[in-house]
């Protein structure tokens, strides 16, 4: 699941043109390369990157979970 | 009597010491010039004058006797005694001629350079250079000449460090053995503490001892059999050992067989429960009850994974032994000590219950349980490396596919410098918190007992800020009596509390809940909940009463 998130980033990074919106998925990339970062920090920093990353509101959630259960495999 | 400049001062060389009145010893103490040590100029200038003192001192410094013994007596006997070493008088002389305190004659001259003479570790070398050093080193006898220690030790550093890094072999045996065999010498001999190296010979032989660039930590090191051989399931063996491959190293089996047990073992809740004492806690002290752990039965205790773990690694080839702080099976908290190969290492899977790595593996932390021993850098590095190799091979076979890392606080800054940049970061009220927080814990369906509970505790750390988990949610464990499973005196039980307006004094404004692997959460009547503290049904499991369920006082009834 994580590696999804990580490639969605990416892309995100490799294909705006906005300064800004580059600097924040560089960060949100840096805060994924910690296969475990979604047990650090709390529900709704998951949520904003998960929103940042065009996850739609009503999936957060679903995402959410998958992401913090420890048998989910990450796809 | 001696030179001392004290009328009537009385002492008398007698068993190898100097024995003084109390009165006279006070005298030497409480001079105005004192050296380090308490060695006063009186008693320096009493050695460079007295004969029979002077004679006394000969023999300590050239090694006879083995300290400058002082005995202070009084007409019943000994009072009191002072050991001085021979490199400690040796310093004080060295601070009293740099200050000018002593006046030498020619006498008083000539006996100071004999000391000087004997206080250098080449006055030792002198002595010995023809001896050999006979030293066993893993069951071999070996024969080492003393000569070539000191020849090492007085090249240059550089060379030294050369000489030891490029080759394998110092003076026809491998250099581990050579310099083990050397450093033990210099340690039965009390040679580094009772003469004056120079500074290279000293910065030398510091480099040997520290294991700076050879390691020889774990030679000579076996951990013996234990006093009583145990039984282990088969079946479970088998599955422990079963993915060990051929071309693991002895430090990555002992770290796989490690990584393995945390993952499929757990921690007793009953034995939590009941504080690990009482009728709960009585079947685990028996050895035999080894044999009933298996993949189905595999609740444990710390010294039964530890006595598990170190027969474990003797069937696999290594030396380990499991560690009692009370000497006995089943008494106190255990460790294994083991050893792989040039590593030396200790195993403690429950530093704490709900942090340590018999949790902690399953959500793939780096084990902090696992610790070298070795001193040399390059073999804790390598000590490390291997863990981080091995849990990425167990949890392939397990399909976890999280790697670990060990949180830092440039995490934390991380987030921040994120939520600066983000608009995407909302609040989300409480009672949509605790809401999703229920959700997620149905659907929490692999983890069971203690792992439920240490899982839950994670999520309310997820969940709630700080101030929300003491003022408006909190998730205690007590234990009950009220268990399904027959076989169980007690067990542990979730207590949930909530108030998204903050805790409140009139109890049937809080929601409690209690909750079950079978169950999950379910709603409890606070007056429910109530009674069953008073009539022993739950109970707190610390003796302390401590008030952390909002509304349950824990002063009455007793602790189960």
């Amino acid at each position: 699941m994580i590696e999804k998130l990580r490639l969605i980033n990416k892309d995100i990074i490799d294909t705006t043109l906005d300064s800004n919106v580059k600097d924040r998925h560089l960060i949100i990339n840096e805060i994924m390369e910690d296969d475990n970062c979604f047990f650090k920090m709390n529900i709704e920093y998951a949520y904003a990157i998960l929103r940042d990353l065009g996850i739609p509101e009503e999936e957060l959630e679903y995402i959410y979970f998958k992401l913090i259960d420890p048998k989910e495999r990450n796809d | 009597m001696g030179y001392v400049e004290k009328t009537n001062f009385e002492y008398k060389i007698k068993d190898n010491s100097l024995c003084v009145s109390h009165a006279d010893y006070q005298y030497l103490k409480n001079d105005k010039k004192i050296f380090g040590n308490g060695i006063s100029l009186n008693l320096l200038n009493l050695i460079l004058n007295d004969e029979d003192v002077f004679n006394y001192t000969v023999l300590v410094f050239s090694g006879v006797l083995k300290s400058f013994d002082i005995h202070v007596t009084n007409d019943n006997g000994i009072l009191l005694r002072n050991y001085i070493s021979k490199k400690n008088i040796y310093s004080a002389f060295v601070k009293a001629i740099s200050s000018g305190d002593i006046e030498f004659t020619d006498i008083t001259r000539k006996n100071f350079h004999i000391f000087q003479e004997m206080a250098l570790v080449s006055f030792y070398e002198q002595c010995h250079k023809n001896e050999e050093f006979v030293f066993d080193i893993e069951g071999v006898s070996y024969k080492f000449k003393v000569s070539d220690f000191f020849e090492l030790l007085k090249m240059k550093p550089l060379e030294l460090v050369d000489k030891i890094t490029k080759s394998d072999e110092l003076y026809g045996v491998k250099k581990e053995y050579f310099i083990l065999a050397l450093k033990v010498y210099f340690t039965r001999n009390y040679i580094a503490s009772d003469y004056v190296f120079s500074s290279s010979f000293s910065k030398n032989y510091e480099t040997l001892k520290k294991d700076l660039y050879v390691d020889t930590a774990a030679l000579n090191v076996d951990y013996g059999k234990p006093k009583e051989e145990i039984e282990v399931d088969r079946e479970f063996e088998r599955y422990i050992l079963n993915g060990i491959r051929e071309d693991f190293t002895p430090l990555g089996k002992a770290v796989y067989i490690y990584l393995k047990m945390c993952k499929v073992l757990t921690y007793d809740e009953e034995f939590f429960a009941a504080c690990e004492r009482g009728k709960a806690a009585l079947k685990h002290k028996n050895l035999k009850h080894l044999r009933e752990i298996n993949l189905s039965n595999n609740s444990v205790v710390c010294y039964e994974f530890c006595e598990l773990y170190a027969y474990f690694l003797r069937s696999v080839g290594l030396s380990a032994n499991a560690r009692y702080s009370n000497e006995e099976y089943g008494s106190g908290h255990t460790i294994v000590r083991f050893r792989a190969e040039k590593y030396v290492g200790m195993a403690d899977p429950l530093t704490s219950i709900f942090q340590g790595d018999l949790f902690g593996v399953k959500l793939n932390k780096e084990p902090e349980g696992l610790i070298c021993f070795n001193n040399m850098a390059e073999s804790q590095i390598e000590f490390r490396n291997t863990i981080r190799k091995m849990q990425e091979y167990v949890n392939c076979e397990e399909q976890f596919d999280c790697d670990t890392n060990i949180r830092n606080s440039s995490f934390d800054d991380l987030l921040s410098r994120y939520k600066g940049v983000t608009n995407n970061f909302k609040e989300i009220p409480l009672n949509e918190r605790i809401a999703t927080f229920f959700e997620k814990v149905k659907t929490m369906k692999s983890l069971k007992g203690i792992d439920a509970f240490s899982y839950i505790m994670m999520l309310c750390d997820m969940f709630f800020s700080e101030d929300e988990r003491k003022n408006n949610v909190i998730f205690e464990l007590v234990k009950t009596n009220d268990t399904k499973e027959s076989d169980k005196e007690l067990m542990p039980i979730g207590v949930l509390v909530v108030n998204t307006n903050g805790f409140s004094e009139i109890s049937y404004e809080n929601s409690y809940y209690l909750y079950s692997d079978n169950e999950g959460f379910e709603p409890i009547s606070y007056y429910t909940l109530s009674e069953g503290f008073q009539s022993e049904k739950y109970a707190y499991r610390k003796d302390e009463r401590i008030n952390t369920i909002p509304g349950i006082d824990g002063t009455r009834g007793k602790t189960l």
